[in-house]
């Protein structure tokens, strides 16, 4: 269910705010028009309503294909890809409403929505500027169109362009010098990742390095303000007042207690972080600048590029004067001129790179409409920029353009929520968004209004539970004893959806910040009989896909040593077993598997892996995804052969993505086998970044990410894992920092503290002015880089002040995610809080933050009330707590979806080989002597049969012909001596249109044949054959009648075996004649180059009879009588006894050959 | 000579009078044109199947009526292909001319990369006016009627490929295309029908069938026919059909015998149909074999089951992995795509290595590990096993990294060294360094004749009984002989033109852009498998049980397509416009085709009719169903069905009517 839903039938009209946007927006022609909607307060349904009706309102004024003149985008994929539907309804609900303020027919309603479908400016934002960068890609030097995204080529650029930039002379110092600055450590990045990571961030936002240098430096100085210090003196009044006075007091304790530190040494190192940091800015500005070109020219070289490379290159495609031109004037037109109507969903979203992308495609003749939720804006990590719609909003400014007309509205009214959820909302949020610590940056909450009716029944449900161990950690989550949040969330659940607490066949969502406790969510859901449809999961981390990529870097080189090892040791492969005997046989996948001496599940895989090794030609050969496909086929992956993948997934499933996977990212290319291990390797290594696992059918429950859910709903809502500290993988272990506005480069990591460091644990100045080691869960680097500690005294992030505020920024995405969670619930929102805690901290954890509100403690149960901000009623709330052991009471393993594949099927059917097609010709020896002959069948070329050979008596020679060309240079003479009704005479003497009709045969059947040879023929068959068919009664009794038919067609299809396989029989009969007393026959004329033996009669039998057989099918023909005639080294005739009985049973032992 | 003009009849979604009408004849008296090879061979079957004599038909395409038509006056009826034209039309693209000017504000400013686009273009201009200079002006027409923008790129793109068309005529020593071909053989036959007698004595009457379009040149064509007395059938499919039967009258002013038009539109299906609906693409793909493995249990014969689906190869992998686990063989008839098979890719590594003065290692082994044997050999080391070429990259790996002669590393040779090496590289060192045509087939046929005598059994003797790796094999030892005549022609013509380097790497370049261009039809020569089809590709079979899976919006139907404006397009399309009239509408400009392929299907179905669709495509994101699937009313199956399908169990609602057993 989406938030598009809704019960109201006819024309959606729009009300309050959203009525007052559409009524402005449809009474001029030209505007900005933003809508900054609360949850569930209609932003798509606003969106998509005016869509549907400016389509209506300009095709009712006669505007052709109005569809090309409406952009329609949004940030994510799964909300753009509710567009199309939305708008259809839409465009449904005006034609079905006879009172609409525009006339649509439903046929013309029909008509739009299909052509909104094939509209290329429908979608996300980066797949409109997708269309845009195909028609300039050429422009901006690549050839032809690059991928867009492919992870592994993406990798494989970077790579090539920071080993340009390694390689280049003047940078060798400058990379070194950075080098030892920042070298790679277990949570951060080399230089090389932070090139990369500078380079995302200076697309994103549009920067150029002159641009980020100055940022970079603006922290600097704002880390410092006043320049590098000179004195002790000067370090503290930083540390007071950045971290607070009670730091200072602190650090001036250290001090004081330690005898042998040199306080002069403090600022002594601090001014070198200064100075060594401000040469770093330095350094990786210049290596930057130099990486971006190489890292553009690796893009072109491999053809592949980023989405943001693409709103990047769109835009500078626009701007940059040397792209001026007729193509570029057309180009723009074709948007300017046509595009009358651009509407933006989502447009907290986007980034300055798409925005300034689409900028381009703007004019200050089009209507725009942004719709967006600043207070869900959770992807400024993903470089959105929701100060732009904060400007639009505002000031009116949007796409670089100044707009006259501008109409703001605000939505506060939702159609989602029940009374209760709101005011379970709002309880909470009335104090975060107002609150400074949290981020929250409102003077003045703006509760939300709902539409829905209240309810008897509590709408929030709090799952109590222990609450042991740090929040967020696996004990409180999942404690050995007792009862974690995972239980009392999953019993919650179970209980209220057993009691129809929740209503009636509600839908239930519980959602995530993070994956880390999934597994033991879905276990815990398990335990009490629910079965979860888990959409966050990902491909690569299954332990199959990572079997495959494993087996295929094997595949490398499988008979390497070191390879082999390195297969053995892999996670996702048990064969540690194996490395005995692989060194007892020499490394040797082969004589492991032919030595026998396995048996079982390892058995069949060793077998397996030496059957790979032996098809690596075709692997060289083939594209990936058929690589990846014989991988899984040949070890039979999908059967788990060492069970090692969680019951609750389907293999089969997972396996089939990844095949599909592989052949998505090949496209129309194919990898090479280096390339597709490379390109598996690197989905290895970045997981989340690739494909998720593929679900299976509808669990009682669905789990998801709040990203993931985000513009979604449903009716019951819960959400997990709330007690993770906010913060703890913070900017404040980043090297390079970029969130929404904010950038930055940490000092260097090399500085250390210098000599006579004093000792100054448990302050901030402890590592030195920047402490390069801090670790996930530390909150301070030092007093110099970001920090997530408090100052007490003043409320705020402690640190410098851009690193502070980049901190506080972060945070309060934390707190918007927390509220787009709590927002997505429609009838119940149900939240596990713990009955104890020690040390509550609200401004760093959901948890505490939500027990406060609610006012929650050991001391609940059953139900009580809280109170709520206006206009609310007081909130009901209802405790669950367990009481007794959380169990299943549901008969059918939980969690098991229903997959089948593997334990349930039938036995396996078995296919054979039975021929499609047969010519009469070669039935004989093809049905005698299938195994020798079955290769040439496919191959299509002749079935010889041992016979074949010639006369040496015959006045030809066979140097550079072959004995077929003299049977079809007589087949083609004789058709023509019947065809063209040549007497018997003429026939004797090789008159009449014949020596023509040899030329013409032998010009098309020898045309490679030696000139004397040619000739030698052409006398063979004017001597012998010619006259020898004069002789023969065929042509006596064809003479005799009108009704023959030359090289006549003989088709048929006829069932062999059981169940009856169609196989086609077709080829030309030489004669089809009837004679006078209408008795039908089928001639065969031969010529022979050898006495006739048994096999060569047989074969000669069992085509005519073929023939006879197809003729007799037909509706005028009753009885056939078959005749071979044949002339050549032998002369004779005779009629074929054989019939219908001895060609069916030819084909019959042609069925199902199984080849043993 | 004064002939008789024959008629002209148009008639709708009625193919089988096709089937009625073929009897024995001595000599043909119909011309029967299918634009699709595989809808000639399904006309067969259905004859053969029916025991119809059909000696009174010659089944064949328009490009080979026009040949002979041409030949018969003595004019030059050969074509240039598609990678000729190319070329000419890059060469002819990167002059500065107005025309070109007009390309560029349209397509960029670097033509040659926008070639084969723009070669596009011109195919389509061909194609709805047959440049004939009343429909150009038409074309203008409509094309000035559209909104500025769209207005202007039409008329630029006309305007350049019209200039393109009229320097390709000039440059090209014969036909440039077969629009060209099919014009100049109308224009021949409307200046002078005793033409169309001479070539064509027996010929009374030509149908046309199984098309989607009918394009200009073609009609042009027709038109002509009918001046030299021949009665002209168009048998058109429900889709399009009506729409281009409305449209003759308009298109074909001069043609005075055009008359009748008959049929109806596409109807719904007489057979049970039901819906089955999967989560994602590949579950839907499991379904779908499900289907087909329940009725082959139940005891349908895979003769009498056909899986349809817009785009057969977008499905293969898919089905054919869902299939192989229940044990079902599946034939499915897309393109071979030969540049990934073994005997392509051993002739590139030949080349590339032939081309290389200094191989590395890896390219001088490229072809072992390609499976390279020797001509004539006997010997049973041959092919060399993956372990031996292994150790023969280790025999030379010290020198892995160097770069030098073939003789220099034969050099590095003694009298230990692994035999069959030796043998190889005196074999690379024997053939020329720069080659002459004739070395094509000098270098390699004797090869491929030992890789067939020594490679193919040994695919065979490790294939799975249907064969099907062998017959793949197989298939592309045939393509690749056809690719040595091909490339060895080409070849010879460029070298003589000065458009390519004597030289291995340009062989390997060239058979490149020639198997690019000209994809091997793949045929299956297994009875027992299960045929998967494009739907275009049933028109005219009758199949008891037929699964048409991906009926997905934008999968089937797909969206139209084109290089010009979609403004341009659709006026084309919805004709409404006396000029618009006059033009030809090109199959992939209207929705209308999506339904001619689902009625293809729907008709093949004698039994009943299983359509499926997914929900969700990989990234998860809601897909909607296919709109086509409305006109059929299916029936919606529950989601148990679909969860006994996955077990392999075919549900009663799906089960055989007479309880299986062949039809």
């Amino acid at each position: 269910m989406t938030e598009k839903s809704s019960d109201a039938v006819g024309y959606c009209r729009l009300e309050d705010a959203q009525a007052d946007i559409r009524d402005a927006f449809f009474a001029t022609d030209a505007g900005l028009f933003v809508l900054d909607c609360g949850p569930g307060a209609g932003k798509s349904v606003t969106a998509d309503s005016i869509a549907a009706e400016d389509l209506a309102r300009k095709r009712s004024a006669g505007v052709e294909n109005p569809e090309e003149t409406l952009c329609l985008t949004s940030f994510s994929r799964d909300d753009a890809a509710s567009i199309l539907p939305g708008v259809e309804e839409a465009l449904g609900r005006l034609a079905a409403d006879p009172e609409a303020p525009v006339t649509l027919s439903e046929e013309s309603a029909s008509e739009l929505g299909a052509a909104l479908r094939g509209s290329d400016r429908v979608g996300t934002v980066d797949s409109v500027l997708g269309t845009v960068f195909e028609a300039v890609a050429d422009e901006v030097g690549f050839d032809g169109t690059p991928t867009v995204g492919d992870g592994s080529d993406l990798a494989g650029v970077h790579g090539d362009a920071v080993e340009l930039v390694r390689n280049d002379d003047s940078l060798v110092n400058a990379f070194d010098r950075l080098d030892g600055a920042y070298p790679e450590g277990r949570y951060d990045e080399d230089v090389g990742d932070l090139l990369a990571t500078a380079r995302n961030a200076c697309r994103e936002r549009c920067f150029d390095v002159e641009t980020l240098h100055e940022r970079l430096l603006g922290v600097l100085e704002g880390a410092y303000p006043d320049g590098p210090p000179e004195s002790l003196e000067d370090v503290l009044e930083d540390v007071e007042r950045f971290f607070g006075p009670d730091e200072r007091n602190a650090v001036e304790e250290r001090l004081a207690v330690d005898p042998d530190g040199e306080r002069d040494a403090v600022a002594t190192a601090d001014a070198r972080c200064h100075d060594e940091w401000a040469a770093a800015i330095e350094r990786f500005c210049t290596v930057l600048s130099v990486y971006l070109d190489a890292y553009d020219e690796a893009c072109r070289a491999r053809g592949v590029v980023a989405h943001v490379d693409v709103a990047h290159w769109v835009a500078t495609f626009f701007e940059a004067e040397h792209y001026a031109g007729p193509f570029r004037e057309r180009l723009q037109e074709r948007y300017t001129d046509r595009l009358s109507t651009v509407v933006v969903d989502e447009a907290q979203d986007v980034s300055h790179a798409q925005h300034d992308a689409l900028a381009p495609l703007v004019d200050a003749e089009t209507r725009v409409l942004l719709v967006g939720d600043r207070n869900q804006s959770v992807y400024a990590w993903r470089n959105a920029q929701p100060a732009l719609f904060a400007a639009a909003f505002e000031d009116g400014e949007y796409f670089g353009i100044e707009w006259d007309t501008h109409e703001s509205n605000r939505a506060t009214r939702s159609y989602r929520f029940r009374p209760g959820v709101a005011a379970a909302i709002d309880t909470v949020f009335e104090s975060v968004f107002t609150d400074p610590t949290r981020g929250g940056d409102a003077k003045e909450y703006q509760p939300l209004r709902t539409v829905r009716d209240g309810t008897v029944e509590p709408n929030l449900h709090l799952a109590a539970f222990d609450g042991r161990g740090e929040p967020g950690k696996k004990r409180w989550v999942d404690p050995s004893e007792g009862v974690g949040e995972a239980a009392a969330l999953a019993d919650c659940i179970a209980t209220g959806l057993r009691d129809d607490r929740f209503g009636e066949d509600p839908g239930v969502t519980v959602l995530f910040q993070r994956r880390t406790h999934m597994a033991s969510y879905i276990d815990a859901f398990a335990d009490t009989g629910l079965t979860v449809r888990d959409t966050s999961r990902v491909l690569f981390d299954h332990p199959l896909v990572g079997a495959v990529c494993a087996v295929v870097e094997w595949l490398l080189d499988p008979t390497d040593k070191s390879a082999t090892l390195t297969l053995t040791n892999d996670d996702d492969l048990p064969l540690n077993t194996l490395i005995d005997r692989l060194m007892r046989a020499d490394w040797s996948i082969h004589r492991v598997a032919e030595s026998g001496s396995l048996s079982g599940a390892l058995g069949r895989f060793t077998d397996g892996l030496a059957t790979l090794a032996d098809r690596r030609p075709t692997h060289l050969a083939s594209a990936g995804a058929d690589v990846v496909s014989d991988v899984i086929e040949t070890l039979s992956l999908a059967a788990d052969p060492f069970d090692q993948s969680s019951a609750a997934t389907d293999d089969t499933a997972v396996l089939d993505r990844l095949v599909a996977t592989v052949a998505d990212w090949e496209g129309e290319e194919r990898y090479s086998l280096p390339q597709l291990a490379a390109a598996l390797g690197h989905a290895r290594r970045n997981p989340k970044s690739g494909p998720s696992l593929p679900t299976v059918g509808d669990g009682d429950v669905t789990f998801r990410t709040i990203h993931g859910a985000k513009g979604d709903e449903d009716d019951v809502v819960a959400v997990a894992d709330l007690g993770d500290r906010l913060g703890r993988l913070g900017p404040q272990l980043d090297r390079f920092l970029a969130h929404g506005q904010h950038v930055a480069l940490s000092p260097p990591a090399n500085l250390g503290t210098g000599e006579n460091y004093p000792e100054l644990a448990g302050t901030v100045l402890a590592g030195g002015p920047y402490d390069p080691d801090a670790k996930p869960g530390d909150d301070s680097s030092g007093l110099r880089w970001a920090s997530q500690r408090w100052v007490p005294e003043e409320k705020r992030i402690a640190g410098p002040p851009p690193l502070s505020a980049a901190v506080t920024t972060s945070r309060a995405e934390r707190w918007r995610l927390l509220y787009v969670a709590l927002s997505r619930a429609r009838d119940h929102l149900v939240l596990p809080l713990p009955t104890e805690r020690e040390e509550s901290t609200p401004r760093d954890r959901w948890v505490d933050t939500l027990r406060d509100a609610y006012e929650f403690h050991a001391g609940r149960s059953g139900s009580y009330t809280v109170a709520t901000p206006e206009p609310h009623e007081p909130l009901t709330v209802s405790v669950h707590s367990p009481t007794s052991p959380v169990t299943a009471d549901m008969e059918s393993p939980p969690g098991t979806p229903d997959t089948g594949e593997s334990s349930s099927l039938p036995p396996t059917l078995t296919t054979g080989w039975t021929p499609r097609f047969v010519s009469p010709s070669t039935l004989y020896p093809l049905s005698t002597a299938p195994a020798k002959h079955v290769l040439a069948h496919l191959s299509g070329r002749a079935l010889h049969s041992d016979h074949e050979g010639v006369d040496d008596s015959l006045p030809l020679t066979f140097e550079t012909m072959g004995p077929d060309v003299v049977g079809d240079v007589a087949h083609d003479t004789f058709a023509i001596a019947l065809r063209d009704e040549v007497d018997t005479e003429m026939l004797r003497a090789s008159g009449g249109p014949l020596p023509a009709a040899i030329d013409r045969a032998i010009a098309r059947h020898a045309s490679g044949v030696a000139p004397d040879e040619r000739e030698q023929l052409r006398r063979y068959l004017e001597s012998s054959l010619l006259p020898a068919f004069a002789e023969t009664s065929l042509w006596d009794r064809l003479q005799a009648t009108d009704r023959r038919y030359v090289e006549e067609p003989l088709d048929g299809v006829v069932r062999v075996g059981d169940p009856g396989l169609a196989v086609e029989i077709g080829g030309q009969a030489d004669i089809v004649s009837v004679d006078d007393a209408g008795e039908w026959h089928v001639d065969d004329l031969k010529v022979t180059l050898t006495p006739l033996d048994e096999s060569l009669r047989g074969r000669y039998e069992l085509q005519a009879a073929a023939y006879a057989w197809a003729l007799s099918r037909q509706p005028e023909v009753k009885t056939v009588t078959t005749t071979v005639t044949t002339v050549g080294t032998e002369r004779t005739s005779w009629t074929v006894d054989a019939g219908d009985a001895t060609f069916k049973r030819a084909l019959n032992r042609l069925y199902n050959l199984n080849w043993e | 000579m004064s002939e008789q003009r024959g008629s002209f009849h148009a008639i709708v979604d009625d193919a089988e009078q096709v089937l009625d009408r073929a009897v024995r004849s001595t000599e043909p008296v119909e011309l029967v044109v299918t634009p699709e090879r595989l809808h000639r061979r399904n006309l067969k079957r259905r004859l053969a199947e029916q025991g119809s004599p059909r000696s009174s038909y010659r089944l064949t395409d328009s490009q080979r009526i026009a040949e002979r038509l041409l030949r018969t006056a003595d004019r030059q009826p050969e074509t240039i292909d598609r990678i000729d034209r190319l070329k000419h039309a890059e060469a002819l693209l990167g002059e500065e001319t107005d025309a070109n000017d007009r390309l560029r504000a349209v397509f960029g400013s670097d033509l040659r990369a926008h070639a084969e686009t723009i070669e596009a273009a011109h195919r389509r201009v061909t194609s709805i006016t047959a440049w004939a200079p009343a429909r150009i002006e038409a074309l203008e027409t409509t094309a000035a009627g559209l909104p500025d923008v769209a207005a202007a790129d039409t008329g630029d793109i006309v305007t350049g490929v019209r200039s393109l068309e009229q320097e390709l005529a000039k440059c090209v020593d014969g036909t440039h295309s077969r629009g060209a071909l099919l014009s100049d053989a109308a224009s021949l036959v409307a200046e002078d029908p005793t033409v169309w007698r001479e070539s064509f004595p027996t010929i009374e009457r030509l149908s046309l069938a199984g098309v989607s379009a009918v394009d200009a040149p073609l009609l042009d064509l027709l038109a002509a026919a009918t001046s030299a007395g021949v009665d002209v059938r168009l048998y058109l499919r429900p889709g399009t059909g009506p729409a281009i039967a409305e449209r003759l009258a308009d298109r074909v002013p001069d043609c005075d015998a055009l008359s009748g038009v008959a049929g109806g539109e596409f109807s719904p299906p007489s057979v049970p149909t039901s819906e089955l609906v999967a989560d994602t693409p590949e579950a839907e793909a499991r379904l779908a074999a499900g289907v087909v493995a329940g009725l082959l249990r139940k005891g349908v014969s895979p003769s009498d089951v056909l899986v349809v689906a817009r785009d057969a190869e977008s499905y293969e992998r898919a089905i054919e992995r869902a299939a192989g686990r229940h044990g079902v063989s599946l034939a499915v008839w897309a393109q071979l795509p030969v540049e990934r098979t073994l005997p392509y890719r051993l002739f590139d590594a030949c080349c590339t290595l032939l081309g290389t003065a200094e191989p590395s290692l890896s390219t001088l082994l490229a072809p072992l590990e390609f499976q390279w044997v020797p001509p004539a050999s006997e010997s049973e080391v041959w092919p060399l096993t993956t372990e031996q070429v292994a150790a023969v990259r280790s025999e030379l790996a010290e020198n892995s990294a160097l770069e030098q002669p073939v003789s220099a590393w034969l050099a590095k040779l003694d009298d230990d060294s692994f035999a069959p090496l030796r043998t190889y590289l005196e074999w690379v060192t024997a053939q020329p360094e720069t080659p002459e045509p004739v070395a094509l087939h000098g270098t390699f046929e004797p090869v491929f004749d030992a890789y067939r005598e020594l490679v193919l059994p040994t695919v065979f003797a490790a294939d799975d009984p249907d064969l099907g790796r062998t017959a793949q094999h197989a298939r592309a030892i045939v393509r690749i002989e056809e690719l040595l005549v091909d490339t060895r022609a080409k070849y010879d013509e460029w070298l003589d033109a000065g458009d390519l380097p004597r030289s291995w790497l340009a062989v390997a370049e060239l058979a490149e852009r020639v198997v690019a261009t000209r994809p091997g039809r793949r045929e299956h020569a297994n009875a027992a498998a299960v045929d998967v089809v494009d739907a275009t590709d049933a028109w005219l079979r009758q199949v008891p049980h037929v699964v048409a899976v991906g009926l997905v919006d934008g999968v089937w139907p797909r969206r139209p397509e084109s290089v010009f404006p979609s403004a341009f397009r659709r006026a084309v399309v919805k004709g409404d416009s006396a000029a618009a009239r006059r033009l030809a509408v090109p199959g992939r400009w209207t929705a209308s085709r999506e339904t001619d392929h689902l009625a293809s299907a729907v008709d093949a179905a004698t039994e009943q009719l299983i359509c499926s669709r997914y929900r969700r495509d990989r990234e998860g994101t809601e897909q909607e169903r296919s709109q086509l699937l409305s006109t059929l009313s299916p029936q919606p199956l529950p989601a148990s069905t679909a969860e006994s399908l996955r077990a392999g169990t075919l549900p009663d609602s799906l089960a055989p009517a007479n309880g299986g057993g062949s039809q």
